[in-house]
């Protein structure tokens, strides 16, 4: 059943179309933030930044983190595998992959644990009217200094997945 | 190669960076149903911003240019209407269909909601009008989306697979 699925060209394509789909839906929604988040702070009324906020929660808790950590997840171990790219894994030719994964987790464990806990404080606190205290400040400069590091990294992921530095493969070709 | 290797990062990377954002308005969009007027404009104007500044720029500029540039540097404009290239040509068609559906249809009809909210009329039978014919058009773009890049990267019927040819 391994031998069939290695290689296999239908799982691939399938693999590929959910991994590109996933990246897309999946990671395509967090550029948005740096539209939304900004307008934050410029909004007339305390119910408008709140909604903001509870946008932009709702984007990372119902699109982005389910979608990276399970079709992303689970189609990039499957692709590894169908590929055969498990062997010489930590090989040179490798280090692209090696180096997109690492990102890939550097930034979800910054997302799950720093990033949307602080972003959910924020919204409780200004629900609760603490929208001036300098808790609520420390919170906002927690999530306005990570928004821009998490673009990075989804730009840094995006440009090894493509363009394999050093597989000597290319872009999307045959190997 | 060098060439093609940047086409391809810039389309693709511009397909997640541009297409991607506007999945975030299947957030946005029910959640700005349930709110109240106020809280409507900010979302709806979040949603325009989000539409000008990131999916218009990268729909109308980068991947048609990009595209156009990868179908002659894989010398797909050669016999650019036959069979291997149906995937493509049905792509590009649904590509212009969203493009009318939603730069003269979905456009101008969130720019007379954004209108009617400022004016104090989010309860009117004209928004509401409005606001259900936005309800239909928003998954229709989601299915035509899912469509082309289930047809660039399949490729059907290219004898290629998933791979580049």
């Amino acid at each position: 059943m391994v031998a069939a699925f290695v290689g296999n060209q239908t799982w691939f394509t399938v693999l590929l179309v959910t991994h590109v789909f996933g990246a897309i839906m999946g990671l395509g929604p967090t550029f948005a933030f740096a539209i939304i988040g900004p307008a934050i702070g410029k909004q007339e009324s305390p119910q408008a930044s709140l909604a903001l906020m509870e946008i932009m929660e709702k984007i990372e808790k119902g699109i982005v983190l389910p979608i990276l950590l399970i079709f992303q997840l689970g189609s990039g171990i499957l692709l590894i595998f169908n590929r055969g790219l498990n062997v010489g894994f930590f090989t040179s030719h490798r280090a692209w992959l090696l180096a997109g994964i690492g990102v890939y987790l550097a930034a979800m464990v910054i997302s799950m644990f720093i990033d949307v806990p602080a972003m959910g404080r924020l919204i409780h606190m200004a629900k609760g009217g603490q929208a001036g205290t300098p808790e609520f400040a420390k919170n906002v400069k927690i999530t306005q200094s990570l928004g821009p590091v998490l673009t990075v990294m989804a730009l840094a992921i995006m440009l090894l997945m493509i363009w394999k530095p050093g597989s000597g493969c290319g872009a999307l070709l045959r190997c | 190669m060098v060439y093609f290797t940047i086409l391809i990062v810039l389309h693709i990377g511009g397909a997640i960076i541009g297409i991607g954002p506007s999945f975030a308005l299947g957030v946005l969009g029910p959640m700005a149903d349930k709110a109240d007027d106020a809280t409507k404009l900010t979302l709806l104007r979040a949603m325009t911003a989000i539409n000008s500044r990131l999916v218009t720029p990268v729909a109308l500029v980068t991947q048609p240019v990009t595209g156009v540039l990868l179908i002659f540097e894989r010398k797909f404009n050669h016999d650019f209407f036959s069979g291997r290239h149906v995937w493509l040509i049905v792509a590009i068609l649904i590509y212009i269909v969203i493009l009318i559906m939603a730069y003269l249809v979905s456009g101008p009809r969130v720019r007379r909601m954004t209108a009617l909210l400022e004016a104090g009329e989010g309860q009117g039978a004209e928004f509401k009008g409005l606001e259900a014919a936005s309800k239909v058009l928003g998954p229709i773009f989601g299915v035509l989306t899912v469509a082309i890049v289930i047809l660039m990267i399949w490729k059907p019927g290219s004898g290629c697979g998933a791979f580049i040819c």
